[in-house]
């Protein structure tokens, strides 16, 4: 019996596996490994989507200084819809895109949030492309970014990816994974907000740098705010791991603190319909420097001073950022919303189709608690 | 079979644990439309209530009659009624088994073989099921306690992985839409446990504390779920509603040191914990047929059912449609009512009317 048994299962093993010519599509040499995906709207309603793929018909596997780095393609593709428009490429390349390691989704500036459900739903359903590719938007459009070249070689998705990722050691970046945006944007407000690409020239050289954050509301197009902003963005959103902040330490200094840990308390509270949204910032930070000032050695009374000027610093730039969202922008991009719709679900279900008025005239009491680590390897004169 | 002994309690609920647990895992969120998923975190109490409450009868049954499962009892009193019994819970597991593979088949013609008719898959899993229950319970009763070894460390290791994911404000409030669709849902995952009906069946082979079992394990599986919804919902909020095996995209969420996507352990969570379901379902058909009807031999039965369960599962293969038409939640509440309320009440009322009418 169980002779039989496993020469059964064996028989089943191997027709299971040449079946459906499994090994042609295994073998890496037939796929197209995507690196990156461009998506723009065309005025006809139809997609361009452009690919960044790894060229690997190449035979030059380095770059021009030496240092390994797959040779990259890019493909223009148009379609109807997204998916469409990718599958062409097997037409033109004759291989069979493989998304699973795909870095990044960079959609124009023609899509916007009315559109946006069209554009993710084939990235939702693939199961290659995974919920934590990130995704980004361009100022222009998504294909001049993927198909832009640096001397002979084209920015690589890679190189956009590393953009994205150097939140973690800068908040000037309002880093969002797929599986964050299909949340933000099935939530409430439907707000959401990408990091803003902008390609960049100077004579043959070109680069793709982050300029901001792309804030998509109910406009029909999207409004941008700064870099710095952004950091308060995040701060909003608690979403701070490390970042630098530069303030008037008076006396004709200019103060820098990193920022080395954050933590965004938010609570919402209703007064008369109203709400009234508490934020409290609890943040630890080393003094990284202090321009202008003779060095000298520092006293706890500055170090004090450095304190409560930082914490009105930040307090003044998180309440400039709200005014920002809420008054000028009408966009709820740092989801305060939320907290509406789960502590406060009654009012929320009574308001939820004018929430973005709600949001407008709530009230945003911030407060502030910064916390000086260190001081760097500088004198303490008190001791 | 190779053996016709009796396993430990622990072994059995450990057992149950993991087959359960597929059908936890493989929760597919469309089914619950109406039910965020901060609901799911507080249907598990409804849920532990429900199970115990519908376990009354046949509680009552074995506290009188030990060494008895339901047909035995029945046997007592009609060998026809008997009969037909055997080939109801039949009926019902092989059903249930159908909707495993066929879940499996989904999983796998969705997620991992996307582009690749699995159909040999099927045949493959199905035969090796088969071989498992061909083993018998004891076999099986040790081999999941092996699973469980892997599997709930695995889960562990997912979660630990996800921890740094989680924010609670990805929560939605508890009984937005009131509570009837949690109840309503909790109704529908005490429908989805076949768990329930194996024990109405399997406890004459089960030895040891049998109903302190029973509470750790119904305890610990609500446990699991509940502690499963809550990352869902923390970590991926309202995304999680938008996929449809949301507990394998939380897996794949998850990223360890340089390893990125865990769904990989998760898929073989999976697969171990199917092998061991379908194996004991059919390893029950087996037993009770050979029972039932014990001039032909227990090994017929899992070849016929092993080549049904095929047919079945070709059929259902590949469409969706026939897929949702027998993964019918409706069908799997009536099935577990009938099987673990109402036929344990009649064997009850019968074997008490005739009880009085001898004394």
């Amino acid at each position: 019996m169980r002779r039989g048994l496993i020469i059964i299962l064996a028989i089943i093993l191997a027709l299971f596996t040449f079946s459906e010519n499994e090994i042609y599509k295994k073998d890496i040499r037939n796929r197209l490994v995507i690196q990156g995906i461009g998506i723009d709207l065309e005025e006809d309603g139809t997609y361009t989507v452009t690919l960044q793929a790894i060229d690997t018909n190449s035979s030059e596997a380095s770059s021009a200084d030496g240092a390994s780095q797959p040779p990259l393609k890019s493909y223009k593709l148009t379609g109807e819809t997204v998916y469409t428009a990718i599958k062409s490429v097997t037409e033109k390349e004759g291989k069979i895109p493989l998304y699973s390691q795909n870095r990044i989704i960079l959609i124009g500036k023609s899509i916007t949030k009315e559109n946006m459900n069209d554009v993710i739903d084939f990235f939702v359903r693939d199961v290659e492309v995974g919920g934590t590719v990130y995704i980004a938007a361009a100022e222009k459009t998504a294909g001049e970014i993927l198909t832009a070249k640096n001397g002979k070689e084209l920015i690589s998705a890679q190189t956009l990816e590393n953009s994205i990722e150097s939140y973690e050691y800068d908040a000037k970046i309002f880093a969002t994974e797929l599986y964050e945006l299909i949340n933000r944007y099935n939530s409430g407000s439907k707000d959401f907000a990408l990091p803003l690409f902008s390609l960049q020239e100077n004579g043959e050289e070109k680069s793709a740098e982050i300029v901001g954050t792309a804030l998509f509301d109910n406009t029909e197009y999207r409004e941008v705010i700064s870099k710095n902003e952004t950091i308060y963005l995040n701060v909003l959103s608690d979403e701070v791991y490390n970042t630098a902040i530069a303030f008037d330490g008076g006396k004709g200094t200019k103060v820098s603190l990193n920022i080395v840990k954050s933590k965004t308390k938010r609570k919402v509270t209703l007064t008369k319909d109203v709400p009234t949204f508490k934020i409290q910032v609890y943040m630890d930070a080393d003094i990284a420097e202090i321009s202008g000032g003779v060095s000298s050695a520092m006293t706890v009374k500055q170090i004090e001073e450095i304190k409560k000027k930082g914490e009105e610093y930040v307090e003044k730039s998180i309440n400039a950022t709200i005014n920002s969202l809420y008054h000028k922008h009408n966009s709820d991009a740092c989801g305060l919303g939320r907290l509406l719709y789960i502590f406060e679900k009654d009012f929320y279900r009574k308001n939820e189709k004018n929430i973005d008025s709600v949001l407008k005239n709530s009230l945003y009491e911030v407060d502030v608690q910064l916390n000086i680590r260190r001081i760097g390897h500088e004198y303490l004169s008190d001791y | 079979m190779i053996t016709k002994g009796r396993i430990s309690a622990f072994q059995f609920y450990v057992m149950l644990f993991l087959s359960r647990t597929l059908t936890t895992v493989t929760y597919i969120s469309s089914y619950t439309k109406d039910v965020r998923l901060s609901d799911m975190l507080v249907q598990p109490i409804f849920r532990i209530i429900f199970g115990i409450i519908i376990m009354i009868p046949v509680y009552l049954l074995y506290k009188k009659y030990e060494n008895k499962n339901l047909i035995d009892i029945a046997n007592e009193r009609s060998q026809g009624f008997s009969k037909v019994l055997s080939i109801f819970y039949v009926i019902v597991f092989f059903y249930f088994t159908v909707v495993t593979i066929a879940r499996l088949d989904v999983f796998t013609g969705t997620v991992v073989f996307p582009e690749t008719n699995v159909n040999f898959m099927i045949i493959f899993v199905i035969i090796f099921c088969c071989y498992g229950a061909y083993l018998g319970f004891e076999a099986l009763g040790r081999s999941s306690v092996l699973s469980a070894i892997l599997v709930i460390p695995a889960i562990i290791f997912i979660l630990c992985a996800l921890a740094n994911k989680v924010d609670l404000l990805n929560l939605s409030p508890v009984f937005y839409n009131g509570v009837t669709p949690v109840i309503k849902t909790a109704i529908d995952s005490v429908g989805q446990t076949v768990e329930y009906a194996i024990i109405a069946i399997a406890l004459p082979k089960v030895s040891g504390k049998i109903t302190k079992g029973f509470f750790v394990w119904i305890f610990s599986q609500t446990l699991l779920m509940a502690i499963l919804f809550f990352f869902a919902g923390a970590v991926m909020g309202n995304f999680a509603s938008t996929q449809l095996f949301p507990f394998h995209t939380l897996a794949s969420l998850a990223e360890f040191a340089m390893f990125d996507r865990l769904d990989a352990i998760f898929t073989s969570v999976w697969i171990m914990c199917a092998f061991i379901k379908a194996s004991l379902l059919i390893f029950l058909q087996a037993d009770i047929l050979s029972k039932a009807f014990p001039k032909v031999r227990k090994t017929s039965f899992l070849v016929i059912i092993g080549v049904l369960s095929i047919i079945a599962n070709l059929f259902v293969a590949g469409e969706i449609e026939r897929f949702s038409i027998i993964d019918n939640s409706i069908i799997k509440i009536i099935v577990t009512g009938i099987t673990v309320i109402i036929i344990p009440i009649i064997v009850l009322i019968l074997q008490e009317r005739r009880a009085l009418k001898n004394a």
